[in-house]
């Protein structure tokens, strides 16, 4: 158990600097999420909804228009970081090294850590940009631990799901295309579970649709289970 | 049996079957090479002896322990050096080998690291992102991380490739010790010559399967 342990904070270890080392990707694809954010703010701006709606009317609709942009370009981010931790594993092999004295299980446990840590930073810096570009000043600091369960939960999910896409996309010749057609209709109840959690959040409402969080919750446990189980059949090729 | 056993394997990829049958033994402290020509199943024949990938049909036992059935306990014994150098080329020499040995829990990392370094020529060059090293820097980068293991059972996929005259001799020599501390080693190469020197048995990969050629008592 000590050992396993050792391993995985290697591994974890591993993941994170790979990934840190390629943050030039990374930086592209925060950089295109948060032009979107920022075009779509622009365009319909924190007063797009007309001014003679009420308040209360006004503040939700622009909570819903933060969320469903905000996931969008977290997807979009979220594709781009699962496919460069997969590849820095694939590029020379180390991941076969690495299979000799690690089981898939840790391995892959580590590598959606890892995956999950870089999605949660990222959607932090989108967050804040969506904030600041749709003018959301209202959010009390419950609201902000709220949408930070969200985050962390959504950021489970994906990496759970982008551990094992991308370990599937690697071994591929073209696999960045298969990870995106694969990802984001296999994301897609998690993307829609996050938004509708969101969404009253960001307009500091409590959630009504409980079934949402249950969805979320669900599918990175899930997903984190087949994940753990398929992992090193995915690897065997 | 003291040593390898593998029996009757088949690999089959894209709808083409690679091996067909293939079985060979080696016994611990014994050699043997494999030659063949391009496509003919050398390297897919290392990668299901190293337990990466998963044959089709047949079995593969090293002392007993069998590879589908304990995977990990398997690999564990076994260093594979592949056609790729299996490392982290972003990181340096000294970065890659530290984490091999930390993951295989060995004791003393620092030092067998160290020792691995001054071995394959590399210590002035340990603080290199591997991305710099030149084809037969990184080839023994590649070996060092396979010696490092102190494995029982060495898998090497053409390890003379991009190597100069004088670090063949130093392989050749490094390879002759491992099997004197008792460790089989197979490998995979074109060269006849070097074959000869590195081995006492040759097989050929000819139709799926294994053709003992030299040394042989198949």
């Amino acid at each position: 158990m000590k050992h396993t342990l050792a391993q995985f904070s290697r591994l974890f270890y591993k993941d994170l600097s790979l990934q840190w080392r390629s943050r030039g990707a990374m930086a592209v694809a925060l950089l295109f999420s948060l032009t979107a954010v920022m075009l779509f703010a622009l365009v319909y701006g924190p007063f797009f909804s007309p001014p003679e709606l009420p308040m209360e009317a006004r503040r939700r609709e622009l909570a819903k228009l933060a969320s469903s942009i905000y996931w969008t370009a977290a997807a979009f981010a979220g594709v781009v970081a699962i496919y460069r931790s997969a590849e820095a594993d694939r590029e020379a092999g180390g991941i076969k090294a690495v299979r000799m004295d690690a089981d898939g299980s840790v391995i892959y446990a580590a590598r959606m850590c890892a995956l999950s840590v870089m999605l949660c930073l990222t959607q932090l810096a989108l967050g804040l940009l969506t904030a600041a570009f749709f003018d959301i000043s209202w959010l009390t600091l419950g609201d902000v631990l709220r949408l930070i369960g969200v985050g962390a939960a959504a950021s489970v999910g994906l990496g759970a799901v982008g551990a094992l896409m991308g370990a599937m996309a690697a071994s591929m010749r073209g696999g960045e295309g298969l990870l995106s057609a694969g990802m984001l209709p296999l994301q897609l109840p998690l993307l829609m579970a996050a938004s509708k959690c969101a969404a009253p959040i960001w307009a500091s409402e409590p959630i009504q649709e409980k079934a949402w969080i249950a969805l979320l919750v669900a599918y990175a446990l899930i997903m984190s289970a087949v994940g753990l189980l398929l992992f090193e059949v995915v690897l065997e090729d | 049996m003291n040593g390898l056993a593998a029996k009757r394997l088949e690999k089959t990829r894209g709808g083409r079957s690679v091996l067909r049958g293939a079985s060979l033994q080696v016994e611990r402290g014994a050699s043997l090479s494999l030659i063949g020509a391009n496509g003919s199943g050398k390297t897919t024949l290392l990668e299901l002896l190293a337990g990466l990938s998963r044959p089709s049909g047949g079995s593969i036992i090293w002392n007993g322990v069998d590879a589908r059935k304990r995977p990990m306990t398997y690999r564990r014994c076994v260093g594979y050096a592949a056609h790729e150098p299996l490392i982290y080329p972003e990181w340096s020499g000294r970065q890659n080998l530290l984490f091999f040995a930390r993951l295989r829990g060995i004791d003393n990392s620092r030092r067998q690291v160290e020792q691995e370094l001054s071995e394959a020529g590399l210590t002035p060059f340990a603080e290199t992102p591997a991305r710099f090293y030149s084809r037969g820097m990184t080839q023994r980068l590649a070996l060092a991380r396979v010696f490092l293991r102190r494995s029982e059972l060495l898998l090497l996929d053409e390890p003379f490739a991009g190597l100069d005259e004088e670090s063949r001799l130093r392989l050749l020599d490094r390879l002759h010790r491992e099997r004197e501390r008792g460790a089989a080693l197979i490998l995979a190469t074109h060269d006849a010559e070097l074959s000869r020197q590195a081995c006492e048995r040759e097989a050929r990969l000819q139709d799926g399967a294994v053709v003992f050629s030299r040394g042989s008592r198949e």
